[in-house]
């Protein structure tokens, strides 16, 4: 029996040598699972692709929802910029006076910006908003007082600040629209709500759906799973391969969602921009590169999370 | 201490079938032992055990100075490296060649790479495999295909070889081979436990033979026979 002479004993594993070979075997390991994750994905060809597909519609889905979260989050701020607080200043304050008021008003708590408008420059937007009336002819005179335009910090600052503006001496009167300012916060505060959860709910649809595109992976090497198990090796080696198929996998169909939007996208504003030239749409530039970002964020982590959840219900046996 | 031991080891499946009831059993280092008994007796149940497939129900499983039944999932690797396990079904990979599944159970178990080809090449050597490296399992006989699985099993050098019917899917010249290749690779030293069905190899080889029925050791012989000598002519 000359083979049993030959058989590895196993004293082997106590030598240092040995010992040592085995810990750069274990680096060694990582080098060759990665190959092998790389090369599973090649090699299971049509399985890669119909999960590539699969994840790539999810990530479409979910760009869409991210580029109209950013577009609603845009118009949002938008439109809560434009909310101040207006403070009427008394008649014939001098010119030290109102800059007093102005400086009150500025060291408010909550309190971004002061601009002080004169009583001209009021009237002057007045007739521009009435489409070029001469107002200041038909009246004779100005009728309209100088006023303080306080900008809050926070939108949602705006009735305290506006409050506080009342005590600021040489205010007599102010206006801030609270019915209306408090309904368009609580519709801001909803589409940004409504948004953030949709796209939540879709990242959640698109770990789902890999997940089951990458249990097929995992599936159609079970034999192989269970026979490193088998023989004893650790759980991370059974999983790195995995691993690495399954952020290829998301990786490659973030690639090519990206390629879709970056195409769509701006596309689609030069569209929208024609037909509706006042809807404030974010510009390309600002939406294609963090977009491709988030997507190849969410691919990657969508693939990993997959092919984690796929092959723990192999390995937790 | 022995190598292998279980105390008062009750396994109980899901759903209530009872596949072990009250087995104690022990296996010095370097035994031979055939565990025989009908089909739906425990006998892999028993095996399922040692390598930490399945846990007993109650009981103390120990293994290679390991207290298998306390395990966590994590040290299970620890546990099988030390032991090889060969089935009736062979379970190779159709799409390697013999070289590489024996290679592949190597490379899991972290072996350096260099350490890899020696090894591979020593164990088909020992279960006669070596003109057949670069065969596919289809184009291996039962036999071979079982010799490539025991090699595979071998090639780490564990200390206890487990074979769950190894020779139900062959027939009587085969089953003969493998049982004698067991044997060899039991005069080297490692522990090995067999359950079979074979009587004639039971009968002819003569060694050890614990018998289970409905889950109960009912006979633990040291050079015994497939069947009892109560059911002897």
């Amino acid at each position: 029996m000359q083979g049993l002479a030959r058989l590895p004993e196993r004293a082997h594993a106590a030598a240092p040598a040995y010992r040592a070979a085995r810990l750069w075997a274990v680096v060694a390991s990582y080098g060759y699972l990665t190959r092998e994750g790389a090369v599973g994905f090649w090699r299971n060809g049509l399985m890669s692709a119909a999960a590539v597909g699969s994840i790539l519609a999810a990530l479409l889905a979910f760009g869409g929802a991210v580029v109209t979260l950013w577009n609603l989050r845009e118009l949002a701020a938008r439109v809560e910029a434009q909310l101040v607080a207006v403070g009427y200043l008394r008649e014939g304050l001098s010119p030290a006076q109102r800059e007093a008021a102005q400086r009150a008003a500025a060291a408010l708590p909550g309190v971004r910006a002061v601009s002080l408008v004169p009583r001209e420059e009021a009237l002057r937007r007045l007739e521009e908003a009435l489409g070029g009336v001469d107002l200041a002819r038909a009246a004779q005179d100005n009728p309209l007082p100088d006023t303080l335009e306080v900008k809050p910090s926070k939108p949602q600052d705006l009735r305290q600040v506006a409050q506080a503006l009342r005590s600021v001496p040489g205010v007599t009167e102010v206006t801030y629209g609270a019915d209306s300012t408090e309904r368009l916060l609580s519709l801001t505060r909803l589409v940004r709500g409504a948004g953030g959860l949709s796209t939540l709910a879709l990242g959640a649809v698109a770990v789902v759906v890999s997940t089951n595109a990458l249990r097929m992976t995992v599936l159609a090497r079970r034999q192989e799973i269970e026979i490193m198990r088998l023989v004893g090796a650790a759980a991370w080696f059974v999983r790195w391969p995995f691993l690495v198929e399954g952020l290829l996998q998301g990786l490659v169909a973030a690639a090519c969602a990206s390629a879709a939007w970056a195409a769509f996208y701006p596309w689609a504003v030069g569209r929208l921009q024609q037909a509706w030239p006042f809807l404030p749409v974010l510009p390309p530039q600002r939406v294609v590169l963090p977009l491709v970002a988030s997507l190849l964020a969410a691919g990657g982590l969508v693939g990993l999370v997959g092919a984690a959840v796929s092959v723990r219900r192999f390995l937790a046996r | 201490m022995p190598l292998i031991q279980l105390e008062g080891v009750h396994k109980v499946y899901p759903g209530g079938r009872v596949a072990l009831r009250d087995v104690s059993l022990s296996v010095e280092e370097g035994e031979f032992v055939f565990v025989v008994g009908p089909t739906g007796a425990g006998k892999s149940t028993l095996l399922r055990l040692l390598y930490r497939e399945e846990v007993p129900t109650r009981g103390r499983v120990r293994v290679a100075g390991l207290e298998v039944h306390r395990l966590r999932p994590a040290q299970v690797p620890l546990l099988r490296r030390q032991l090889g396990v060969v089935f009736q079904d062979f379970k190779l990979l159709p799409d390697r060649t013999v070289y590489e599944n024996v290679a592949f159970a190597l490379r899991a178990v972290g072996t350096p790479p260099a350490w890899i080809p020696g090894r591979v090449r020593a164990a088909l050597e020992l279960v006669g495999l070596r003109e057949r490296t670069d065969a596919f399992p289809s184009q291996l006989s039962g036999g071979e295909q079982q010799r490539a699985s025991v090699a595979r099993a071998l090639a780490n050098g564990p200390r206890i070889l487990l074979a769950d019917e190894p020779t139900g899917n062959l027939d009587p010249d085969t089953s003969w081979e493998i049982v004698t290749l067991l044997s060899r690779i039991n005069l080297r030293g490692t522990t090995v436990v067999v359950t079979t069905h074979n009587k004639t190899v039971v009968d002819i080889l003569r060694r050890r033979v614990v018998e289970l029925q409905e889950g109960r050791v009912v006979r633990d012989e040291v050079q015994g026979r497939y069947a009892g000598p109560r059911a002897a002519p």
